[in-house]
């Protein structure tokens, strides 16, 4: 399964028969499709790739009982740390519906307002923003207030793609 | 030139010279010599390891684990043919570093404190030296005083830096030729030690150095004949469950074995061949490196991931040209009702990642028009081949 690191989603998945993962060796991008939560936003183009650097992401193996590879970009990975410095994997399901994402109106449409519904008493969740080519923002849900509003300045005004934590991706169309 | 062996006769009422009676023991110490550097190649053949014990000490404030070492027992035959035997258990003086060395002693500044040297040989000689001069060494009838006895001895000496890789260079004698007084001394490396010269005590022992090890003495020999029905090559000090072990054995017809050994000294077959030719693998048969050998590799992956390599084929392999990749890749389509798919691209570049695009064709109710819509995610079946080919003249990956 590949994931991305920061906040976990699976954007690709492999089904064979156990063996060694395959090598990222060589390569420095990897162009994957994300499935987003709201395709049917206006001017959304469909579908959505993404550009990562190969830093940006893990290959791991994980167990799991899909039926069709595909079913992983409805789910994350979270990473825990057990003894020995070893990380524990586990699979949670990405949550549709809590995330919004909007270009304010002009002459502010460089400034996009995120909206981020809290997930049961976690304090904080990871959020990338992402043109098709490139991450342009990190930033921190940080749940003093439940939802949560985080605004990202500067952004372009070309398709973005909206990372959350815990959520499926959001897509915020162009200007 | 060397001469041919000469060796002693005797007649009744012959005077007996003290030549004859030297020609006596040195054609047969000469004969030894000759078989052992003849039958033999020169290294140690038992015991003669460094043995450390552990001393800690104080140095600045600091604990620094010191090592008191002892050559243990054991014999070892050195390019000229001769035994150089250690009795007993001889331990290495920490002074005697300083003592041979002599010279500046070269530090090694990647070791913490700035007190430690590079590793340096420990050899051994034989010594040849005259015993103690008998209490009644003087007669009458006699011209020559001094020693009836040679004794012989071994030096253990540390060698200067580097000297391990000059041994080597040393030239064992011909079959004719004999040790005689310029005969220069026929190092043999027994290890490597560190020192510690704030602390004059030893702090490491190792051995290896620069791929140069202590060898160990060898049989030189055509043919190798047993009387018995099982002839055995283990590898192992002393005798011991598990060593790993070939046998070549007389039973069921003739059959050679490899595998670790047992309690009971037998050979557990983990591979053997029959004189007939029949092979029996216990393990897995690697067919690696045959050329034509087939691995393979299938599953499903989504686009935008690399295929994995068949197990026992590396990237290495690959980009050596080792083997020669063939893929194949089948989209699979979503479980969609009535919609129906156009495959945008399914394929694999030259890095191995797949790419992989669908395309959901929809009609109206009257199918006056059809809607595309391009899927988010797609997946496809994928079959990997690794060929073996005899030579590297392949450049890479061919999906």
């Amino acid at each position: 399964m590949l994931y991305i690191k920061s906040t976990g989603h699976g954007i690709g998945a492999l089904a064979t028969t156990p063996a060694d993962l395959p090598s990222l060796e060589g390569i420095a991008t990897l162009e994957v499709p994300v499935r987003v939560d709201n395709p049917a936003v206006p001017k959304a183009i469909a579908p959505n790739t993404l550009v990562f650097d190969v830093g940006e992401l893990v290959l791991a193996s994980v167990e799991t009982e899909f039926t069709d590879p595909i079913e992983i970009f409805d789910w994350r990975v979270v990473e825990t740390k057990v003894a020995n410095g070893l990380i524990e994997r586990r699979l949670e399901q990405s949550l549709s519906g809590g995330v919004t994402a909007t270009r304010m109106p002009a002459p502010a449409d460089t400034t996009i307002e995120i909206t981020v519904n809290r997930i049961g008493i976690i304090q904080q969740l990871e959020i990338e923003v992402r043109t098709a080519t490139e991450q342009i923002a990190t930033r921190k849900a940080l749940f003093q207030t439940d939802p949560v509003k985080v605004t990202v300045p500067l952004v372009p005004t070309v398709q973005l793609t909206v990372l959350v934590e815990g959520y499926k991706p959001v897509i915020v169309p162009r200007k | 030139m060397a001469d041919q062996p000469q060796r002693p006769g005797f007649k009744d009422g012959q005077p007996l010279a003290a030549a004859d009676l030297d020609l006596v023991v040195n054609h047969a110490r000469n004969r030894a010599d000759r078989h052992e550097r003849t039958l033999h190649t020169l290294g140690i053949a038992l015991g003669l390891q460094l043995n450390t014990t552990d001393l800690p000490m104080s140095a600045n404030g600091r604990t620094v684990i010191t090592k008191t070492v002892t050559i243990a027992a054991g014999l070892a035959l050195d390019g000229y043919g001769r035994q150089i035997l250690i009795a007993n258990d001889e331990p290495l003086r920490p002074e005697q570093f300083e003592d041979d060395v002599g010279g500046p002693i070269e530090i090694d500044h990647g070791i913490d404190g700035g007190t430690t040297t590079y590793p340096y040989p420990v050899l051994l000689t034989a010594d040849d030296r005259d015993g103690p001069t008998p209490a009644f060494a003087t007669g009458a009838c006699g011209t020559s005083a001094g020693s009836t006895r040679t004794i012989e001895d071994y030096q253990v000496m540390i060698g200067r830096r580097g000297d391990h890789l000059t041994l080597g260079a040393q030239t064992p004698l011909g079959p004719g030729d004999a040790v005689d007084d310029g005969t220069p001394p026929f190092r043999v490396l027994l290890g490597f030690v560190r020192f510690h010269t704030g602390l004059r005590r030893f702090v490491e022992r190792s051995y290896e150095l620069d791929n140069v090890r202590p060898r160990r003495a060898g049989v030189r020999a055509g043919e190798v004949v047993t009387g018995g029905d099982r002839l055995l090559l283990r590898v192992g000090e002393r005798e011991a469950p598990g060593q790993p072990a070939l046998e070549l054995a007389a039973t069921s017809g003739g059959r050679l074995m490899f595998g670790p050994t047992l309690p009971d000294g037998t050979v557990n077959d983990m591979f053997s061949v029959s004189a007939e030719g029949n092979v029996v693998v216990r393990g897995t048969l690697d067919a690696h490196q045959t050329t034509g050998a087939l691995r393979m590799r299938s599953g499903v992956v989504t686009d935008g991931l690399p295929l994995p390599l068949p197990a026992g084929v590396s990237e290495d392999d690959v980009s050596k040209g080792n083997v020669v990749l063939h893929a194949w890749v089948t989209p699979r389509f979503p479980d969609g009702g009535a919609a129906s798919f156009s495959v945008s691209r399914c394929d694999v570049d030259r890095r191995r990642v797949v790419h992989c695009r669908l395309v959901r064709l929809s009609s109206n109710l009257n199918g006056t028009s059809v809607r595309m819509q391009i899927e988010q995610v797609a997946a496809c079946n994928f079959f990997l081949v690794a060929i073996a080919v005899a030579t590297s003249n392949h450049s890479g990956a061919a999906p």
